[in-house]
């Protein structure tokens, strides 16, 4: 009886101050500033002025899990990073809360791929789920009061507090199981019957493969210049037979070379050769062993990519390896920047390079079997055996005394900034050597936000591949798509109508002037200054808007298609558009005024993180970073592509190649980019949004309800995709953080056989020991600001 | 009985004082969430309670009920020590500053300070130099490297501006003749003293938000570079007593520059407290206005401001101070 009194009066008391403290954590949910990929961006978003995630309390972003309730795990959880997500919840005091953002949070989303975790539920607790990819801010909003909901409904804290029995409060909910508790299929659950569409066509089946039936014209070939068939000859006369040209082509002068004289022939195209090849575009191999021709080829290929500045001009050198660990000569003394390639190449295909100075993995997790784009790889993670809570403990990374050491001097610290923290702009690990505030060493430790997108390519069909090209730079959006179409319109001949052009310039455009407005945001909170983000993320919003109207997305609109673009412009696109161009001067102005000649910005960035031209070529710079060395360098003006010839613009320069300079060029880009808009919306020709000529390409709506050829062209390239004839072809564009390319290659089929992405980000960020040594902690943050790198792009 | 009637006038004086400055702590955090939002052109909480009013208490009750993680390599002792620290120090200070004149009630006059020390000044300083040891002792006890940077960072940041803070007062205290804060306030009774001493408030007001730790001057937990910096590995209400101790520092810096430059409880037609809390929130003001504006220094340029810049000007201001005193 008694006893019974007592319990009666202890939940009395502990339900009254349930629901004060209830009350209380609701309104209080920390977020712990975390973010994986292109959700993140959508998170942050959810913060500024818009959606204003402050109203309901939860604006205080804590870098200290310590002092966080919350974890938005916003984006693709990698099996690089789960351990350090799995860490950070476990730093987190109690209570916490998880909510699991995105697809591929949620389940992997569209990256069922060896790289990526099925979802974050299979190493943590999780509250909410938000769906999309990726979902909107006013989701994020939603999820917030979801989980106060949740809290209130469900939890009982006040026993939790005083060590009582039977109180409950965080998170609560079962870690899931992979195949156990959660389906593996990831098309969800009683799917198991039918095949996963597609895999039948693809190696080393192809028991579905119809390609064979249909007929394509040969791939587009070009005639060679006077300059091209020169370097020929001289390479003829110097090298004799090591040295094969290529008969036909689609896109640049290509050579086979022996691999014993590959070293001399780089030497000489880089030193000695008219016109000079100055940059290692870009060095990647290709796993043969696939082709449907299989005698024709060598077990690998290796290929270089070379660009020659005066003038403009690309060169392509292959060559043949054999062997199951092929071995050939490393290059890095003749191109510094060919250290990471090469140990990319290494981590993916096996391939060893004697001489190179550091050759370990560098994408993939340092105890990673196999190497991944090697086609006997397993392509998809449901293929492969389960992740769980296990695995996320065992494989830590590195410990950072394994890549800096302090070279016995006692006094020096080394501290390892991410692959987490607030100001790495997403993942990627510095592990820095300091000597008080002054950083003695850097390396860089990258790899974390491998979405594996090549190796994606070689099963998804031409035009399925076109999202994945979105995400490879989430803040550049349709401007991604750009050189991966025109890639496979170049190997297939593909002509595109004018409009379709503009329309595909407008929005590129629009999607730099966003991304800068990302960039000015970020570099002014870089250096401390708290407020501007909020203002440029208004203006951003604005061109999301414009984006939305015209494309249905926001971030990632998967807008261009093979031929055109995927639907013709709507009713009243073009008002909002001449708004945004006529107000945004002046906001421009406002920015300008609070930044550019803030004292404390100058003192912050003038004169920091300093490269010069020399080293910016030798190390393959590319877009707003090389122009502040002093070239006037830019893909728009010297390789003209999409009909940018017909826009009147300019390319701005500077010459300190600072942090201060490459801000500069940004903000001037601005005023450049809102021109070229300007012109492709009052100049924006009529006609057709996609070519005519239906055989690669997504025929236009209207055709295809209409007209039976039409549907057939579009049954076969919606399912089994085009067959784009055999060939390769290399295109690369100026998107917003420098040149990015698409190197296809088809075997004839409905998807490429191998796609090759070379991103602006991955050298960039290799030089950054050169600029940061020397520097303090402060400083090297500044030049993360200014680099304005972007994770997916550097480890795509 | 006259010492239990003035025990008694003490105990509550002291209690007003706290809860007072509590109080205010943690609305100067909700004005400074909602003013921040309005500078970014947003709102800022407004749904705990009307207008989001019941915001800090809802921050309360979530920090006390939370967690208190004591890292398992940390110096156990400092560790917990380390907050506390901060946070008395802070409340302390306002042990000496006036809210206003003497009040007669039941025929007893009560003066509106808790105590007026003739050494008020100076026992100012000396409390906000321990502020030092709360933010280098908790960088250190936390043994970990973002708390150990931020917490050098700290000391090293909060002994040089002392130098700056204090010499910049020399001149204030040659124009009132007198250390206490009563005496200082009772001779800007003509006119306030930032009138004729502009630039002992400009490098007075500098020296403060360095001290606060405020931007443009947050280098010992600047987010961007060191993550929480000195307070990284503190949860719960220890970090909360950090941001009580910074909420309170801005309180105490906003009551130091009225008292010393703004003619303290002085003003027209309202009561003394009443302006004297105006001006402690003016001033809070502009520096989130500062906050929202600026930013940051980088370490090095940080301290060639206060060695190279603040402490000579201050030196000359007194000189020039003095020569004019003796004409």
């Amino acid at each position: 009886m008694g006893a019974n009194r007592e319990n009666g009066l202890t939940d009395r008391l502990t339900s009254g101050a349930d629901i004060l403290i209830n009350w209380a954590r609701k309104y209080s949910l920390w977020p712990m500033f975390f973010g994986l990929s292109c959700c993140f961006v959508e998170e942050a978003t959810a913060l500024t002025a818009r959606y204003d995630m402050a109203r309901f309390g939860a604006e205080v972003l804590r870098p200290s899990p310590r002092q966080a309730d919350l974890l938005i795990v916003s984006g693709t959880v990698f099996k690089k990073i789960a351990p350090v997500v799995l860490r950070l919840y476990e730093q987190m005091t109690e209570p916490k809360w998880v909510i699991s953002m995105g697809s591929c949070s949620n389940s992997g989303g569209m990256y069922d791929v060896y790289s990526v975790v099925q979802g974050v539920d299979q190493i943590l607790p999780v509250d909410v789920y938000i769906p999309g990819c990726p979902p909107r801010p006013e989701a994020v909003l939603q999820s917030i009061v979801l989980l106060q909901d949740k809290i209130v409904a469900e939890e009982r804290p006040t026993r939790s507090i005083f060590h009582l029995k039977g109180g409950s409060q965080g998170s609560q909910d079962p870690i899931l199981i992979d195949g156990q508790t959660k389906a593996r299929d990831s098309r969800g659950p009683g799917m198991e019957g039918s095949a996963i569409r597609g895999t039948s066509a693809l190696p080393p089946g192809f028991s579905d493969n119809r390609a064979d039936l249909m007929w394509t014209p040969p791939p587009r070939r070009i005639e060679l210049g006077e300059e091209s068939k020169s370097v020929a000859k001289v390479l003829h006369e110097l090298f004799g037979d090591d040295v094969q040209q290529t008969e036909y082509t689609s896109d640049m002068p290509t050579f086979q070379v022996e691999g014993h004289r590959v070293k001399d022939v780089l030497r000489h195209l880089k030193t000695e050769a008219t016109p000079r090849f100055q940059r290692l575009e870009d060095l990647t191999a290709i796993d043969e062993s696939a082709r449907r021709k299989r005698q024709e080829y060598p077990d690998y290929t290796l290929i270089y990519h070379l660009l020659s500045f005066e003038p403009a001009s690309r060169l392509r050198l292959k060559v043949a390896l054999n062997g199951e660990h092929p071995v050939t000569s490393s290059v890095t003394e003749i191109w510094p920047s060919a250290n990471w390639y090469e140990r990319e190449v290494f981590d993916m295909f096996g391939v060893r390079f004697e001489g190179h100075p550091n050759l370990r993995r560098i994408l993939m997790p340092h105890d990673w079997i196999g190497h991944p784009l090697r086609k006997s790889h397993p392509g998809r993670a449901t293929e492969m055996d389960p992740y769980g809570l296990e695995d996320a403990k065992k494989h830590q990374p590195l410990d950072g005394g394994v890549y800096v050491t302090r070279g016995g001097k006692e006094n020096e610290l080394v501290l390892n900034m991410g692959p987490h923290h607030v100001s790495t702009h997403g993942l990627i690990r510095f592990i820095v050597g300091l000597n008080g505030e002054e950083i003695t060493a850097l390396e860089m430790d990258i790899g974390y936000h491998h979405r594996a997108a090549e190796k994606i390519g070689e099963r998804q069909t031409w035009h399925q591949f076109i999202p994945y090209t979105d995400r490879v730079d989430y803040l550049a959006g349709a401007a991604n798509n750009l050189p991966y179409v025109l890639a496979v319109e170049t190997l297939a001949d593909i002509r595109v109508p004018e409009r379709a052009q503009f329309i595909r310039v407008m929005l590129s455009e629009l999607f730099r002037l966003s991304n800068h407005l990302v960039f000015f945001a970020t570099i002014a909170h870089d250096v401390g200054a708290m407020t501007p983000n909020f203002y440029t993320f208004r203006e951003r919003e604005i061109i999301l808007d414009i984006v939305e109207n015209i494309t249905g997305g926001r971030l990632h609109p998967s807008w261009f298609r093979l031929g055109g673009v995927a639907a013709d412009l709507p009713e009243g696109w073009k008002e909002p558009v001449d708004d945004f161009v006529r107000i945004f001067p002046d906001r421009l102005k406002e920015y300008e005024a609070l930044i550019t000649k803030n004292p404390i910005f100058k003192a912050r960035t003038q004169g920091i993180g300093r490269i010069s031209l020399e080293e910016a070529i030798d190390w393959g710079i590319s877009g707003p970073n090389l122009r502040a060395c002093g070239l006037g360098w830019d893909l728009r003006k010297k390789f003209p592509y999409s009909g940018y010839d017909n826009f009147d613009f300019e390319i701005p320069t500077a010459t300190e190649g600072d942090c201060y300079a490459r801000y500069l060029i940004r903000v001037e880009e601005m005023r450049q980019s809102l021109r070229i808009i300007e012109q492709a919306a009052e100049r924006m020709p009529s006609g057709r949004y996609v070519t005519d000529d239906y055989r690669y390409v997504i025929p236009e709506r209207g055709d295809m309800l209409k007209d039976i050829e039409s549907l057939i062209h579009h049954f076969v390239n919606v399912t089994r995709g085009p067959k784009i004839p055999r060939g390769e072809a290399y295109v690369s564009c100026e998107i917003p953080r420098g040149e990015q390319g698409y190197y296809v290659v088809s075997d004839g089929l409905g998807y490429s056989y191998r796609t090759r992405i070379r991103a602006p980000g991955f050298p960039n960020v290799q030089v950054m020991p050169l600029m940061a040594v020397g520097e303090t902690i402060a400083d090297l943050i500044a030049i993360v600001g200014s680099l304005d790198y972007i994770l997916p792009d550097i480890d795509r | 009985m006259d010492w239990i009637v003035g025990f008694l006038v003490l105990i509550i004086k002291l209690a007003l004082v706290l809860g007072g400055l509590l109080l205010l702590a943690a609305y100067l955090v909700l004005l400074e969430r909602k003013f921040l939002g309005r500078l970014q052109i947003r709102y800022g909480p407004n749904r705990a309670g009307p207008f989001g009013v019941l915001q800090p208490l809802a921050d309360t009750i979530k920090m006390l009920t939370k967690e208190d993680a004591v890292p398992e390599a940390a110096d156990r002792v400092l560790f917990l020590l380390a907050p506390a620290v901060v946070a008395a120090e802070a409340l302390l200070i306002f042990a000496v500053v006036p809210f206003g004149t003497s009040v007669t009630l039941l025929g007893k006059k009560i003066p509106m300070v808790i105590t007026d020390l003739n050494v008020g000044l100076l026992f100012v300083f000396a409390l906000a130099s321990l502020g030092v040891y709360g933010v280098a002792l908790g960088g250190w006890a936390s043994n970990s490297k973002y708390s150990l940077l931020g917490g050098i960072r700290g000391a090293a940041q909060m002994i040089s501006y002392e130098l700056s803070l204090g010499l910049s007062l020399v001149p204030i205290v040659m124009l009132a003749r007198s250390f206490s804060l009563v005496d200082i306030v009772r001779a800007q009774a003509n006119y306030p003293f930032i009138l004729v001493q502009p630039v002992s408030f400009t490098i007075f007001f500098i020296s403060a938000m360095a001290e606060t730790k405020r931007i443009p001057f947050d280098l010992p937990e600047a987010e961007n570079e060191l993550g929480a910096g000195y307070h990284t590995e503190y949860s719960g209400m220890r970090f909360g007593l950090f941001f009580l101790g910074e909420y309170v520092n801005l309180q105490v810096f906003g009551a130091l520059v009225a008292v010393f430059f703004l003619g303290g409880w002085r003003g027209p037609i309202l009561p003394p407290v009443v302006w004297f809390l105006v001006k402690i929130l003016a001033v809070s003001i502009l520096m989130i206005w500062v906050r929202g504006t600026l930013p940051r220094l980088r370490y090095d340029q940080l301290m060639h401001l206060g060695w190279k810049v603040l402490i000579p000007v201050a030196l000359l201001n007194i000189v020039i101070t003095g020569a004019v005193l003796l004409l």
